[in-house]
């Protein structure tokens, strides 16, 4: 029997660490591990006996790169368990702070992370210096969403102006106004970058995924909606774990989650995309379309236009409730804390993300559960390498090993927020 | 040539992760110190650093590092210059070690930050796109403890101090006008 081991001890160009170890038989994928070695749920334990009103700046130093998409699914959590819903502008103005997040995740991801592999560079320095003005399109263009969220956040790291209920402080209409010009050469930057990741090499790859998203009526997700996917799954957050649930693997400290009968599942941007496209922005739909792009996409390679046309979409919603924006009479309605527990779903740049509280009658938290968007994507991810790599294995070992670290960051897997950590080892023969 | 403008100090670091919270904690120590000079904290994300460095005479970074030496050993580094100056202190601050080692930042030592686009990204990309201030100073201070937490060791915590009077002697040269860092050799 020819047996081969191939390795990448420390996948690159991800958020957090961690490794992949497949092993080939016989021109067979035999085994595929998403190996995540960080101890989990430190943040879970951590939350338990601290007030309701502190848990959404807590959870939100999990990842410094979506700490919105934590401080939503918290305070959204909170709002629930104690029966009020925030609407209205404040509700704007928090769908106006997740598109300033999604601006910048997504941007990084494209221009910094996932770009050097389809155009052949091992990183975005050497891309730079073949490419300054493309690189210089995506500082700028990140640097739009760093505007609105240092607006609304009050800092441009870890902001803290969030509160369940509100903000801390609304803006006036000028404040808002002073981010209007910027957005619109943001707006130009990303169709930009929807045509120039259109035009992309892309391997013909394609699988019928289970796409899981948030899905509302009248708009592109954030955080409202009931919870969806394409094979007829359509419930209330607060059903969530009955029809999800997670499971320890050995190779892995980060939950693996399935939905139903064991099966894998996809949250993220195509997810996001495939189950909302109606929702979309009239803008963001046409340059969907004149990328090529299906109304469904199921080339995982292909996230990268989907992200790009959803950092136009951002730009262009961002926009608009700037636009229509009369400051609020109070920036956060009340909200007495009762005894019960909260549900939250929100859609992180990386896919759905869970939380669940149990609190007193003080609004003390008993125990508290977060589901991230990369563990939910961990099977889907060893599922891809395990359909991929037999139609790769006439490559040379480091250029196989690079096509996996490219499938893998497909997913812009945040293993900080999953756990913390990822490698890469390939056993073949 | 005397400088444009006044330097700026950003510590970098996590407040959760014990010994990486070494540079936050030492940007702490050094705002009241310095009124005259911006110190500023930051996360470690290297786009928006690259933002808050842009159009910059003179900049000081504190990191942690990690694998770099002894817990609470400091390094210094030029990375303006064309060869890196490497400055060694030991936990007195007193200096062990000066010598010029390699032109970029060797990053695995800042890396203890998750960020895949972080420190020694910042500084290459900026590199490649002219985007660097005149001068750009990294101090490393060496940690031993990276779980969650609040505390740093006690050789970090001695060490965070020597550090804040390293910058305050380096940004009074750099207010007084001199060019470039007294301490490292010419090229």
């Amino acid at each position: 029997m020819k047996t081969k081991t191939i390795k990448v001890d420390y996948l690159a160009r991800v958020e957090g660490e961690g490794g992949v170890y497949i092993k080939v038989r016989d021109n067979q994928v035999v085994d595929v591990k998403l190996k995540i070695f960080e101890p989990p749920r430190f943040f879970e334990a951590l939350l338990r006996g601290r007030s309701f009103a502190e848990a959404h700046d807590i959870t939100s130093r999990i990842c410094g790169i979506c700490p919105i998409a934590y401080q939503m699914s918290a305070v959204h959590a909170m709002e629930d368990a104690f029966g009020v819903q925030v609407d209205g502008q404040l509700r704007a103005l928090r769908r106006l702070i997740y598109c300033g997040e999604w601006i910048e995740s997504h941007t990084l991801h494209v221009y910094m992370l996932h770009a050097p592999d389809f155009l052949g560079y091992p990183d975005v320095i050497r891309m730079a210096k073949d490419h300054p003005a493309i690189v210089q399109r995506g500082l700028h263009l990140k640097k739009a969403g760093n505007a609105i969220v240092t607006l609304l956040g009050g800092r441009e790291i870890h902001p803290v102006n969030v509160r369940v209920g509100g903000f801390y402080r609304a803006p006036s209409r000028d404040q808002l106004a002073t981010l209007t010009e910027q957005l619109k050469a943001a707006r130009d930057a990303a169709w930009e970058t929807v045509r120039w990741t259109a035009a992309m090499p892309f391997p013909d790859f394609e699988r019928d995924y289970t796409f899981v998203a948030i899905h509302h009526p009248d708009e592109y997700p954030f955080n409202r909606g009931r919870l969806v996917s394409n094979t007829g799954l359509d419930i209330g957050v607060n059903e969530y774990e009955v029809n999800f649930t997670e499971e320890h693997v050995a190779h892995s400290n980060a939950l693996h989650s399935t939905l139903r009968q064991q099966r894998a599942y996809f949250v993220g941007p195509l997810a996001r995309y495939a189950l909302n496209f109606n929702q979309l922005s009239p803008l963001a739909r046409q340059a969907a379309m004149e990328a090529g792009l299906e109304r469904v996409c199921r080339n995982p390679f292909k996230s990268i236009i989907v992200r790009s046309v959803e950092i136009l979409y951002a730009c262009d919603e961002a926009l608009r409730i700037i636009e229509q924006y009369q400051p609020p009479e109070k920036a956060a309605i009340d909200v007495p804390p009762r005894e019960g527990t909260g549900y939250a779903c929100t859609e992180a740049p990386r896919g759905i993300l869970y939380h669940r509280y149990r609190l007193d009658k003080e609004g003390t938290i008993l125990d508290a559960k977060i589901v991230p968007p990369t563990s939910q994507n961990q099977k889907t991810i060893e599922q891809d390498l395990g359909e991929f790599v037999p139609k790769f294995l006439n490559l040379p070992d480091n250029d196989l090993r690079w096509r996996c670290e490219q499938a893998v960051r497909n997913y812009d897997p945040c293993i900080s927020c999953a756990t913390h950590y990822l490698r890469l080892e390939m056993d073949r023969a | 040539m005397p400088r444009q403008s006044k330097p700026v100090v950003i510590g970098i670091g996590n407040s959760y992760r014990s010994d990486d919270s070494a540079g936050l904690v030492a940007a702490r120590l050094l705002r009241p110190q310095l009124p005259n000079c911006s110190v500023l904290e930051h996360d470690g994300e290297g786009t928006s650093l690259m933002e808050l460095w842009t159009g910059e005479d003179c900049v000081l970074v504190i990191d942690a590092t990690r694998g770099a030496a002894a817990p609470g050993s400091i390094t210094r580094f030029d990375v303006t210059l064309d060869g890196t100056s490497n400055l060694i202190l030991d936990l007195t601050g007193i200096k062990v070690t000066r010598n010029i080692i390699r032109c970029a930042l060797p990053a695995a030592m800042f890396h203890g930050s998750t960020h895949a686009f972080s420190l020694p990204e910042a500084i290459e990309l900026s590199r490649t796109l002219s985007r660097l201030p005149h001068q750009l100073i990294i101090y490393g201070v060496e940690g031993q403890d990276f779980q969650p937490g609040t505390n740093l060791s006690p050789a970090v915590k001695v060490a965070v101090n020597s550090v804040v009077k390293e910058v305050i002697e380096e940004v009074s040269h750099d207010l007084a006008g001199l060019v470039g860092s007294p301490r490292v050799p010419s090229r």
